[in-house]
Order: structure tokens, then sequence, then C-alpha cells
């Protein structure tokens, strides 16, 4: 009853907390709250420092990968959200001969479901999802054979030569799945996550392992656990330290014809792409940082030139003066005029001339963007924190100067940092495919890397996204060159110095430790990976005094436990021994009696184990037994398939009849006559209405049934201009409040019954 | 390891033996569904209630979807719709895989086997069609399964004092069900489709206890009925209210259908029954055999006998949850007793 009591406040609490809030009444939900809430909460929606939102979300990138028995497993970016995984794997080159009519679907990190193909391949598919063609080489789940109830087999693999190269999918590593192919010798789970992940070996103990075979999927693997052939790792998007993380290859984009006009230097090597996966009305682009990582650092000569119109210019130098006066007027409050001026030279500085075309982020790897279709508004909003704060709360309406049209690879590839060496040398062609579009890779030409005398990808990022720079240097800046002057300290003997290092040695310590701990490199142990603390001598020596003060507390803590110990053991000795003679006097008795019955059946054991089993049988069928209730609960946040069939038989509305046979969903087991159902329009008038409301034509139902007839009208009747909205009861209680306050009665009516 | 399975109608159970005492799980069978992003799915998010999902749905189960069904006046859904597995609904199939899923543990080592009291009406359990889904899904545990009638259930569990012998009725939510049983076999069998449901469905209909959703579709608030009929208000001795003299006259219908259509039943069986020639103690369980009164409508109804069979005693089982999962599981001892001592020999 408290139970209850406490959920049913756990339910109203909320919602008249909700009403209270109100400030007249009820009003309608704005856009903001009408926004999911497992959207507000995930990592890729918290706000970051730099946030692009947009008005319409329905363009998103919709990025999904395949794996396994494809031709070409890759990671695939379509231009509509309507895909399906038959519209997958035909970009992916059809199923191999090996495919075994199974595909498994991997979505976020709760989802894993198993579908058949070809009967469900019009299965729809999500952004960021993950699907496995299984084949038949793979190891089945297991199999419980019921006809043989002794024997519960599991069909395991034939024993094959292991493959040189395996494929390994990666899930929530970034915003959209990713696919490797390792070489087998190299596949464990230290190797892929530190080695070429660069990831804390921490990452590991919340990794969810989806193999092939049936085995328990959310158990923590080990590190030296070896990835098999079409395993899944499902990360916790927490846990990924994304800046650490190598430069994967963009996702394969699949365009069509109409909507796009291939440059003249990739033609060739598109129409060769197109050699490899033959369609007719869709060509494949491979993006252009897969063949060439050089425009990751744009050269200088490649900065784009735009035209602004007066307007569009004057716009965007009025925007860019009041980001810097609000920052000036930050400064001005915590340092003099000197200062001020040299932050407002090093703001303009910092400023480009002009603003540069901002084009929708294709790729997610450092951008938080998301954009919408052409011409819709798009607003720049700062949300960093410290001295900068008034001039993040300065809104920018970019919508005049930017151009939807521009093609992908002038601004969005060179924020891309450069690649990892070492994760390109693993993800060459011989050894790592991460995308199809490897295929066009080694036949492409290698990219021309800057020359020396070019600016450095730094401030090339700095001049082209000057609000990242803004936020991410001059905090640190200001607390470096306007940091209060205070007295110098009287330097301490060298050997004081030693034993009890400052504050500031300290602080330099831990951050060398967390920079070398930042960029370890992928050959770095385990064990260099982690810090080990050093203890402060000071420490130590009060950590000595206090355990010798509690040593004795403890020798005596220990003692007495002993004594309990031994007492507890001696009691239940005591028991058993007590226990073992009753036993023995009953045992023989019964033993006698059952060797009279089937004397063949011999060992004393062996009657005791049923004379046993006969007393608790015997005390079953009496209705002897205690019985324990366990509380089960359904694992929550479980994910199911399907849509839900909301009609149920306790609906009797026009909308639960049958079209086809007209029967009622009441003529079930419940009834054992079929009742007749008549259709027709009638005059009738609201029995259960007192007042006198004018008739109505709705069309209404007769049941007849036990010559009896049962009148089931239509949903809801047609509400009438003459009447007041608020005359019937059912019409009251649409409001919430109604709904609350009839809900609090009717509790109130139950505990008077009860 | 022997388990009992219970697939009632409003609730899933299970009963195991562990040692020297009874391990019990259950788990009501409604459910509730809601659209996502929607101002209710939102307000319990808020409430606390972590719900399970599906495509553009919010799926609540157990205890938490009578009180919300209650609050948002949202119809609410069973697995077992009618004490069938709905062949329409793959949330439907889906809950009850992963309620049994939850309800029976998984033997590691050598298989066991379950007994289990099918829902709704099933005159020959062979044919079954609903078994081949049931075998699968309790055979991912390791499990033998062996189908039974409730009725059959009820008379092992009450009827040991007369060495298996008698009649067991039980009246449940989707049906009543009648077994003949001799030395703990079934001998004959009858059953209808009328029962907890169509009683609450009848009372909703003539007291026009009708009930509107969120988008004015009308429906039968049947949940308030059953609460009423569970409470001490529902009574079949003093009919007092209309109310009460509605739900008397219903269940005196019912009495009627049911003596009619099992006597009928029963004497196409007469030769399952040639050889009892001596009165038999009838006992009766369900959930609608404990309202106030019904004791005395089947003693007045069905007197000394039920068709040819002699009734000597009339016993009302006493309300308890786990009676038909007891008698699952004295079978299922039985069965396991006799196949070891087969082997054993």
């Amino acid at each position: 009853m408290i139970d209850r009591l406490i959920l049913r406040m756990r339910i109203i609490g909320p919602i008249l907390g909700l009403l209270m809030s109100l400030p007249v009444g009820l009003r309608p939900l704005t856009a903001q709250e009408f926004r999911p809430s497992a959207q507000a909460n995930s990592p890729s929606s918290r706000p970051t420092s730099t946030t692009i939102v947009m008005a319409d979300q329905r363009d998103a990138a919709m990025i999904v990968g395949v794996m396994g028995a494809v031709a070409t497993p890759g990671i695939y970016q379509f231009d509509s959200r309507h895909v399906t995984i038959r519209d997958l794997i035909e970009k992916a080159g059809q199923p191999t001969q090996t495919a075994a009519g199974t595909v498994r679907v991997l979505r976020g990190s709760y989802v894993n479901m198993k579908l058949f193909m070809p009967s469900q391949e019009e299965f729809p598919l999500e952004p960021a999802d993950m699907i496995v063609v299984e084949s038949q080489s793979q190891p089945q789940h297991r199999v419980i054979d019921f006809s043989r109830l002794n024997e519960v087999s599991t069909e395991s693999k034939q024993h094959q030569p292991p493959a040189e190269t395996i494929q390994i999918g990666l899930v929530n590593l970034l915003d959209y799945p990713m696919l490797m192919t390792l070489k087998s010798v190299d596949a464990d789970l230290q190797t892929l996550l530190v080695n070429l992940l660069n990831q804390a070996p921490a990452a590991a103990y919340n990794l969810k392992v989806i193999e092939p075979v049936a085995k328990p999927q959310n158990q923590t693997p080990g590190l030296d656990r070896p990835l098999l052939d079409g395993t899944v790792l499902v990360f916790d998007p927490r846990l990924v330290d994304r800046e650490r993380l190598p430069v994967f290859p963009a996702p394969f984009k699949v365009k069509t014809v109409a909507q796009f006009n291939p440059p003249d230097g990739i033609a060739a090597q598109m129409s060769s792409h197109q050699s490899v996966i033959p369609s007719t009305d869709e060509t494949y682009l491979p993006m252009p940082e897969m063949h060439s990582p050089a425009p990751l650092i744009a050269p200088q000569n490649a900065e784009p030139q735009f035209e602004y119109s007066a307007e569009e210019a004057a716009r965007t130098q009025q925007a860019r003066d009041r980001i810097v006066e609000a920052y000036l007027s930050t400064q001005h409050q915590q340092a003099g005029s000197e200062t001020n001026s040299s932050a407002q030279a090093y703001v303009r500085q910092r400023l480009p001339g002009q603003l540069p075309t901002i084009t929708p982020s294709q790729s997610p790897i450092h951008r938080n963007a998301v954009h919408s279709g052409s011409n819709s508004p798009v607003q720049l909003t700062h949300l960093q924190s410290g001295n900068s704060e008034q001039a993040a709360n300065v809104p920018i309406d970019l919508s005049g100067v930017i151009e939807q049209q521009q093609p992908v690879s002038n601004v969005e590839h060179w924020h891309q940092p450069q690649p990892d060496p070492r994760f390109m040398s693993h993800a060459d062609s011989t050894s790592v495919a991460t995308s199809p579009s490897t295929l066009s890779r080694s036949h492409t030409s290698q990219p021309q890397q800057p020359s020396p005398g070019d600016i450095s990808s730094e401030n090339r990022i700095a001049q082209l996204d000057p609000f990242d720079d803004i936020q991410a240097d001059f905090p640190r800046k200001q607390f470096l060159q306007f940091a209060p002057q205070t007295e110098p300290e009287v330097p301490l003997p060298q050997e004081i110095s030693d034993a009890f290092p400052s504050d500031d040695a300290r602080m330099e310590r831990v951050t060398s430790e967390m920079a070398s701990h930042k960029h370890a490199t992928a050959e770095s142990s385990v064990s260099q990976l982690v810090p080990l603390p050093t203890e402060d001598p000071y420490d130590i020596h009060l950590a000595a005094i206090e355990s010798r003060t509690t040593q004795k507390w403890k020798i005596a803590g220990s003692i007495l436990c002993g004594i309990v110990c031994a007492g507890g053991a001696y009691a239940g000795y005591v028991y058993q021994k007590r226990r073992g003679q009753q036993r023995s006097s009953i045992i023989p008795q019964r033993a006698s009696s059952h060797l009279q019955k089937s004397p063949q059946q011999g060992s004393q054991s062996t009657s005791t184990m049923m004379s046993s089993t006969f007393d608790q049988l015997q005390a079953l069928i009496e209705d002897l037994l205690p019985i324990e209730e366990q509380e089960v609960v359904l694992q929550s946040g479980q994910h199911l398939f399907g849509h839900p069939t909301i009609s149920k038989y306790l609906r009797v509305d026009t909308a639960h009849l049958d079209p086809v046979s007209g029967d009622h969903e009441l003529t079930g087991p419940h009834f054992a006559r079929k009742p007749k159902i008549t259709t027709q329009p009638e005059k009738t008038t609201e029995h259960s209405r007192a007042d006198s409301s004018p008739a109505q034509e709705t069309s209404s139902l007769q049941v007849e049934m036990d010559g009896k007839v049962f009148r089931t009208d239509t949903a809801q009747p047609t509400p009438s201009p003459t009447r007041s909205p608020s005359t019937t009861p059912h019409e009251q209680q649409r409001d919430l409040m109604d709904r609350v306050t009839s809900m609090i009665n009717r509790e109130k009516r139950h505990e008077h019954r009860s | 390891m022997n388990i009992a399975l219970d697939l009632g109608s409003t609730a899933f159970r299970t009963l195991r033996r562990d040692g020297s005492k009874l391990v019990a799980r259950q788990l009501p069978t409604l459910y509730l569904s809601i659209p996502q992003n929607t101002p209710a799915s939102r307000l319990i998010a808020r409430a606390g209630i972590t719900p399970l999902q599906t495509d553009g749905f919010d799926i609540i189960t157990g205890q938490d979807a009578l009180e919300i069904a209650e609050f948002l006046q949202t119809p609410l859904s069973t697995f077992l719709a009618e004490g069938r597995v709905p062949e329409n609904d793959p949330i439907a199939r889906q809950l009850i895989a992963t309620s049994l899923d939850a309800l029976i543990p998984t033997l590691d080592d050598e298989p066991g086997l379950c007994v289990l009291a099918l829902p709704g009406r099933h005159v020959d359990l062979s044919v079954n069609p609903e078994l081949n889904y049931f075998t699968q899904v309790i055979g991912l545990k390791n499990y033998q399964l062996l189908p039974l009638h409730a009725s059959l259930a009820l008379g092992l569990a009450e009827l040991g004092d007369t060495s298996f012998t008698g009649l067991a009725l039980t009246m449940g939510a989707s049906c009543c069900e009648l077994s003949v049983i001799r030395y703990g076999v079934e001998v004959a069998y009858a059953s209808i489709s009328r029962g907890g449901f169509w009683l609450e469905e009848e009372l909703a209909q003539t007291a026009s206890q009708f009930s509107y959703t969120r988008d004015g579709k009308k429906y039968l608030d049947v949940l308030e009925m059953h609460r009423w009929i569970q409470s001490d208000d529902a009574s079949l001795k003093r009919p007092k209210s209309d109310m009460n003299k509605i739900l008397a006259e219903r269940f005196q219908s019912l009495m009627t259908y049911l003596i009619e259509e099992m006597t009928q039943q029963l004497s196409a069986q007469k030769h399952a029954l040639a050889g009892l020639h001596e009165s038999i103690p009838l006992v009766i369980g369900g959930g609608l055999s404990q309202l106030d009164g019904a004791h005395q409508v089947f003693e007045k109804r069905l007197g000394n006998s039920l068709g040819s069979v002699g009734i000597s005693q009339l016993r009302l089982v006493s309300q308890n949850t786990w009676t038909i999962c007891r008698g699952c599981l004295i079978h299922a001892e039985l069965e396991a007793n006799y196949h070891n001592s087969l082997s054993a020999a």
C-alpha cells in the first residue's frame, strides 16, 4: 500500500509541480520542450564550446555501415534519410556467395536484432546503424536439440585456417560507425585500443563486444582478448577521448548523378571506381581527403576568395566589431589601458579580414555542426564560459553570408588534423581498409605535402575559425599576461625544498606528467599511460603516526574477531553433530522400508536421497513447503522491435471493426455466438446527459447478443456549435487539471472504501 | 531441476523447489504503449519510470502500467489476448519471451522439466499451435516442455488426500475449465470461453462504464470493473445495490451457461467416464470463485452432480496465487521421479 502510494506520488508530484510552475493555466509547449529527452541527454547534444544550432535537423547526414559478407564493406553516407537494408547492401555491392541470409542490425548500444533476408530487407535504417551481413562460414549460435535432451550441442566452427585480415566494427566511437580491417595477428583489444585508437585502457571496462558466436555479450573483456572476424565493439561514448583518436577516413558518400557534378580531377577516379561497383543510376563519390590527405592542411594559395556584397561585408564587419568590443569591455575591467590595447591588437590580428564560407559539415569529426537545408537561417552562438562570456552571448546572424552551394572541400577538410602516421601505416591498403574508398586509394596519386614555407596548420585554422581560437587561447593568455604580481618568495634551503616540494613544483610535475600522458605514443606501455602519484614525505610521516596509534586497536579487534569465529565454528560443529545423530536414527528405518519395496536399488545413500525426495514431494503435495517470492523486474531500457497494436478487444468504437468481415473485436472466445452487427445512421439522443442537448446524427452500431441489444456509438460525438465546450463531463476531462482532480477523487473513494 | 510455469491471463508465474522451500516469481501480463516524445512520455520519464522502448513507443509493464493507465486514461493491452499468443502483435510476442527469460532461470548442466499450464481453452494440447512457440522459448533455457491443463494442475494441487481423484474446475480470467481426474490422470475435459474478463465486460457494458482516450476514442473501462469485483463491495449474497444485482444476474447467467456446456461436453465423453461409479469431490478455483457468496451459488446450482459425474464434496480453494503452479510442480516432480526410476531400473 505504501509502495503504491509512493508510486502514485511519484507520478502526481511532478505533474502538480509542472502545473504550478505554469504562470497562467496551461500553455502550449515550446519547440525546445518538444525535443526528445533522450536526445537532450545524449552526449552529442550537450552544448560544447561552439555549437551551431540549426532550425531543422531533418536533413542531417545519414551515415550507416555495413560489414560482413558483402562485396565492399564500409561506411556509407546517404543524402536521404529513408534508407533500407536493401539500399545499403546494394550500395555495398550485393552479398557475396557466402552470405547466410541473415543480417544483424546494431543500433546505438542497446539494439542487437537479427533479421532475415530477403523477407525483411525493407527494414528502415537509422543514422549510425551498423549492419553485419552474416556469412555461412561464421559459427552459428547455440542450438539445442530437444529430441536428445542429454546432449546440448553447440555447432562449432569447422577448423579453418585463420584469415589474414579480419573486419572489426566500431560503434559509438564517433557519431557514426566505423569499420576497420586488421591483421589477425594484431587483432586484440590492447592493440586496437592503445596502439591504434590511442585510448586509455580504461575504455575497455565499459566496452560491449558483440561476437559472432553465442557468448554473453555484456561481459567485461580483458585487454588480451583476441578479436574474431566480424566482431563489433560498442563503445561507451562517455569514455571515448575523441581528441586522441586518429583521423579516420570520411564516410563513403552516395549521391545521384543528377545531383552530383564531379570535378574534372576526379572524374577518372570515379570511372575507375564505378568499374568496381557497377551501378546504372548512381555514382559513388570518393571523398577527396581519402586519397589526398594534403587538403587537411590547406595550401596558402588555396584560400577561398569570396566576393561579398557591400551589405554583407558591412554586416560581417559589424558582427566582428561586436565581438571585439564585448571582449575588450571584459578585459577593461581587469586590466589597464595598456593591456587593453595589446589584447585589442591580438583580437584584431586573430580575426580575419573576411569571414570564410561555412559549409555544412560532412564529417562530424571536429565540428559540432548540424546543417539544415538550403536557405535555412543559421544562428551562431557562443556557449563558452570565462572572460569572454559577454562575447559569447552575442548572436550573429550569418544567414546572409552562408553559401550552401559551395563545394565540400574548401573549409571542412582543413579543420581536420594531420592523420596519425602510425594509424596510416596500419591503414595502408595492404593491412587496413577502413572504407570502401580504400579501393580507390591504391591507384590514386599520393597527396602533396605542404611546403615548409606554407603557413602552419594551427595558424591556418585560427584564421579560418576565429571563435575556436578565441576561446582556446585567450583565457590562458590572459591568465599568463595579467596575473597579479606578488612579492618574491624567500628561497628555502635546498634540503628543505627537496624534502618538501612546494605547490608550484608539484603542480609542474603533475602538469608534465599529464602532458606526457596526453601525448603518450602508441609504443608506450599501459603502465606508462597511467601516471603513478608520488607521495609527500609529510603525508607518509603522518600516516606512520596514525598507523602506530591505531595498531593496538586493530590487534585487539583481530583477537576479538578470532574468538567470535572460533565460537561460531564450535557451535556449528555441535549443531552438525547433533543433527547427524538425529538423522542416523531416522535414516535406517526409512531406508529399510524403501529397500523392502525395491531391494534391487541398493545403496544406503541412494535410499536416503530417495526418502528425502519422497518427503519433500509429500510436503509439496500437502502444501507444507514455505514459498519465498522473488521480485522480478523486466530489464529497463530494452529495445523491442515492431509497432504495438493499439487496438485491443476492450475498445468498442468503430475503429476496431474488421474492415473485411465487419466483425467486432468483441466476437472472440468471450462470446458464444457471433453477434449481428448493423450499421445504420440514426438520430440518437445522448441518454447519459441530463441536459437538453440537441440530437445528433452519428453512425452507431447495434450489437445483438443473448436477445439484448448493445449500442456502441462512434468514438466521440461531434461537438455542436451551439453547445458550450465545457458542458459534458467527458469533454471537461480532456483537460489535464481535471484529470488530475478526478484521479485524486478516485483515490479518495478507494481509500474510503478500504 | 524442474519448474512449474503458469501462463495466466493476468500474470505469469513460476515455481520451483530450492531445497526445502519453494521459490516463486510472477510478472503481470499487462502493458501500456505510449507514443514517444509526447507529454505523457515525458511525464513518465520525470516520474522515474524507465520504460521499454520500441519504434516510436514507450512500453510500460507491470504495476506501473496499471497505475499509469488509470491516470492517463489509456486502455491496457495484454500479453495474451483472450488467452492466446497474438500472431499480429510483435510487441506482445517479444514481451512474452522477455518475461519468460526473466522468470525462468537457465540450466547449465542437464536439461530440466518445465510443466506449463497453458492459458485459454485447449481441448487437444498436442495440436496447440502456440505450443511450438513456447517450446522454442523455454527450450532456450534448457527445459523440456510438458503442457498441462490448468484444471488438471488444480486437481493435482488440491486432491492429494483422495489419491488425485476428483473434479477440478477453474474459473479463470479468459475461460473456465473442468477436468475429471482419476488417480492423477485426466480422463475427461470440458471448457467454455467465458470467465472473469467476460463478466467484467458485461458489467461495464450494462453499467455504461466507458472512458475516453486522450485522442477521443471510446473504450470499455473494465479496469474499474475489475477493481470493483475484487473489492468488498461486490457480493453475491446480498445484492442490495444495482451493481450487485447486475453482478448476481450475470454470475447466474455464467453458471447456467457453464453447467449446460460442460454437461453437454462430458456427455460426449461417456466412454472415458465409464469407470467412475462413485461420487468424487469437486474443487473450484480461480478468481471468480473468490467472490463473496460464490460457495452458496455453486451448492445451489451444481447440486450433487455435474452431468453424469456425482459430486461428493464441494471445495473452494482458498485464495492462493500459487495453486496452479504447485499442481504443475507436483506433476513435474512425479514425472521426474518416474523417469529416474526407469533410468535406475
